[in-house]
């Protein structure tokens, strides 16, 4: 046999185009991999790799009784990948529609596919979800799901939801649409209650499917830890209900209620009006998120004369019985004649420290602390927690306004002690009243109670404590006896009184200054006080600012405040099933004996 | 031509049996060694598409169960249950201060006779009635 044979050119012709096509091929890996290598294996790793972030849930606040005030829901984002949107699912959009409330129209607009443009170079990449709800449902999506639209599918989130809506929605603050604690408790207590996200790296296959044996990292996520506060909702929904009826009878400006236990310091609710829904705050104007308790000041009035009177008997200067002259119009003091404030009531001349107390003399209170001096009186001013911030409400708070001493001009002396010439917060001005109720200690407002965990262990424990002590425990119950006589026939609100639960308290009328003058008209009526006197649990604070009377009258503290009081008391008392003290209790018991 | 014979050697036979076996075997063993591998990986991802499974289905329920912890407190808040109040016309109302009757230990029980007890005041004959026996709330 033969051996083949070929033309030499052709031979040459054919090899050289094999060895062309390798040398071809040998380019084009050079490229792929030299050349072009890390960017293309970096695109490989973006398209197989992903890092999947895992959210960590926000911890929930809860009122003292375990009721929800804030938690974190979970719900679905809802979406379209318009690349995997079919034609023949076109016809269930309508269902869709019906169940997310988007119009169909809409719908049928969200999945069509496009396109965007990414990066300096403009890559353009396919449109890959369109966001169709915000937040849908567990039952919606299962209903979504039923309707078998491959594209539609939802990502999981959570949001943050308030169960008990307006109810210490100031305390709570909320948290806004980006997740950021914005005020209240919510941006104080974040620390505690963000919690921290967590993320996962993961590799997909073509279909995105997640190859669980490829996880190469996970660090978890920590859910938030969750927070107990002192607050009682349902006491709570006392305040907020008697706030509505203030607000519906008298037109006010503004109201707040305060309600503690003035034994812990404990704050069992705090309501105030304006007020807002932290579920829709977008909803409300920006002056109704305020926490006018403790952003808003104004001149206590007579409230403030627990202070010279406390003050005074601390000094031992008076004590229950001393005469107080409230008949003479002007005083000597430093040198110089001091104007006294006129009186409301006819307080009859020269009357026991008592009346002075219980008809509220300006007059009395004035002459106490002329006797005191101005900086003695000063310094039980800020004993009492004025001019300063409790320090538990946050960046929020105010310390209100007291100034110094080398500020006053010649009638401060004299007015100081009536609750002129002072501002204060209402809350400020609750913990100052219920310094009397504690046996003289000024007790640190306490909101939190606890921070626990998932599991309900104590993580971190807020103990009550004491600011400081204002006056001895004789002088508080000195006092105390003193102020029962306010919500009497005998004092200056009688419509506080409660027969059987030993009430005491003070009101404030004060004139609201309008273009640098007190006004005739506009007044803050106040009544704080507490029950039962022989051995208080609760203290109540209400505030009205600018109440209009329907009958025209003043809106005077122990007319407008007192009342709302009363009911508040009447409903803790019935709540927290609450015996009147001693020397009332077991009347009917004692009345069958005595039939025998 | 000359005719040659080749005689096989026995021990070439048993060499070449031996290095076929070994062949064999070794080919049996990567064979196998490959399969295992194949298998080993398979299982661990099933057992990690378990393991995520049940770490979704976890996950799931704890999600579920806040979503039900939500509604509770909401069903549960006081200005719900004031609606739900009003709507199903219950006239619910706070107790009145005069319908608490405040007790402090039990005393000794004296009973008065029926007749004893109906002149005694509302909250007393109630108390006294609860106390009698054998229907004399009745009257018998």
């Amino acid at each position: 046999m033969s051996p083949a044979f070929i033309a030499r050119w052709r031979f040459a012709l054919v090899f050289a185009t094999i060895a062309a096509g390798y040398c071809g091929i040998v380019v084009q890996l050079y490229h792929l991999q030299i050349v072009d290598g890390p960017r293309i294996a970096s695109l490989a790793e973006n398209a197989r790799e992903r890092v999947q972030p895992q959210r960590a849930r926000r911890g929930d606040i809860s009122d003292s009784r375990g009721h929800l005030l804030a938690a974190t829901r979970p719900v679905i984002e809802l979406g379209v990948d318009p690349e995997r949107f079919r034609p023949e699912d076109e016809g269930k959009l309508a269902g869709l529609a019906a169940l997310t409330g988007v119009p169909a129209a809409t719908l049928l607009e969200l999945c069509q596919p496009g396109v965007y443009s990414v990066g300096e170079l403009g890559e353009v990449r396919k449109v890959r979800w369109r966001k169709i709800s915000d937040a849908v449902s567990d039952s919606t999506y299962d209903k979504i799901r039923a309707l078998d639209i491959p594209a539609v599918y939802g990502n999981r989130k959570y949001v943050r939801e308030y169960p008990s809506g307006i109810a210490a929605a100031h305390v709570l603050g909320f948290v806004n649409k980006e997740e950021a604690a914005v005020t209240g408790l919510e941006n104080q207590l974040d620390y505690y209650l963000r919690g921290q996200d967590g993320w996962r790296e993961i590799e997909t296959d073509a279909r995105r499917k997640e190859m669980t044996q490829f996880a190469k990292r996970e660090v978890s996520s920590r859910d938030g830890l969750n927070v107990e506060l002192t607050i009682d909702l349902v006491i709570q929904n006392m305040a907020d209900r008697e706030v509505a009826l203030l607000v519906e009878r008298y037109k006010p400006d503004s109201v707040v209620i305060i309600v503690s236990d003035p034994r812990n310091g404990d704050l069992l609710a705090m309501s105030s009006w304006p007020n807002f829904d932290p579920n829709r705050y977008w909803e409300s104007p920006v002056d109704n998120l305020r926490n006018r308790a403790i952003t808003d000041v104004y001149e206590p009035g007579s409230t403030f004369k627990i202070v010279p009177v406390a003050g005074a008997m601390e000094e031992r200067l008076a004590r229950p019985g001393t005469l107080v002259d409230c008949k003479s119009s002007t005083v000597e003091y430093n040198g110089r004649t001091v104007r006294l404030p006129r009186d409301d009531h006819d307080m009859g001349g020269i009357v026991p420290l008592e009346t002075v107390v219980a008809k509220s003399s300006n007059r009395g209170a004035a002459q106490l602390a002329i006797k005191m001096g101005a900086a003695r009186f000063l310094d039980y001013v800020y004993s009492f927690g004025f001019g300063k911030k409790t320090g538990a409400f946050g960046p929020a708070e105010v310390s209100g306004i007291v100034h110094p001493l080398n500020k006053w001009d010649g009638l401060t002396i004299s007015r100081m002690p009536m609750g002129h010439a002072v501002c204060v917060t209402a809350v400020q001005m609750h913990y100052a009243m219920s310094s009397v109720a504690s046996g003289g200690l000024l007790m640190q407002p306490r909101l939190v109670r606890r921070v626990y965990d998932r599991d309900g262990s104590t993580v971190f424990t807020f103990s009550p404590s004491a600011r400081n002590r204002v006056m001895s425990e004789t002088t508080a119950r000195q006092l105390s006896e003193m102020l029962e006589k306010v919500p009497t026939s005998e004092g200056t609100a009688v419509r506080a009184e409660i027969k059987g639960y030993q009430v005491a308290g003070k009101t404030g009328t004060s004139q609201k200054i309008e273009n640098g003058q007190y006004s005739r008209k506009k007044h803050v009526a106040t009544f704080s006080g507490y029950f039962p006197a022989s051995d208080p649990q609760i203290a109540i604070t209400v505030v009205v600012d600018n109440g209009h009377r329907p009958d025209g009258g003043v809106n005077y503290g122990g007319f407008v405040a007192a009342p709302a009081f009363k009911e508040i008391a009447q409903q803790i008392i019935q709540y927290m099933a609450m015996e009147p003290p001693d020397s009332t209790k077991g009347g009917m018991l004692a009345g069958t004996q005595a039939a025998k | 031509m000359k005719k040659t014979t080749h005689t096989r050697n026995p021990q070439d036979s048993i060499y070449i049996y031996r290095i076929a076996t070994l062949m064999a075997l070794n080919l049996l063993t990567a064979t196998a060694g490959g399969l295992g591998m194949l298998w080993m990986r398979q299982e661990i991802s099933a057992s990690a598409d378990n393991i995520r499974q049940t770490q979704l289905a976890i996950a799931d329920t704890e999600r579920r169960l806040q979503y039900v912890n939500v509604q509770i407190a909401e069903a549960t808040s006081p200005e719900v249950l004031k609606r739900r109040i009003a709507e199903l016309a219950l006239d619910l109302r706070l107790p009145a201060s005069g319908q608490t009757v405040q007790m402090g230990e039990l005393p000794a029980i004296v009973v008065n006779s029926p007749a004893e007890v109906e002149t005694q005041t509302p909250a007393l004959r109630s108390f006294e009635l609860a106390l009698l026996k054998g229907g004399a709330a009745s009257g018998k």
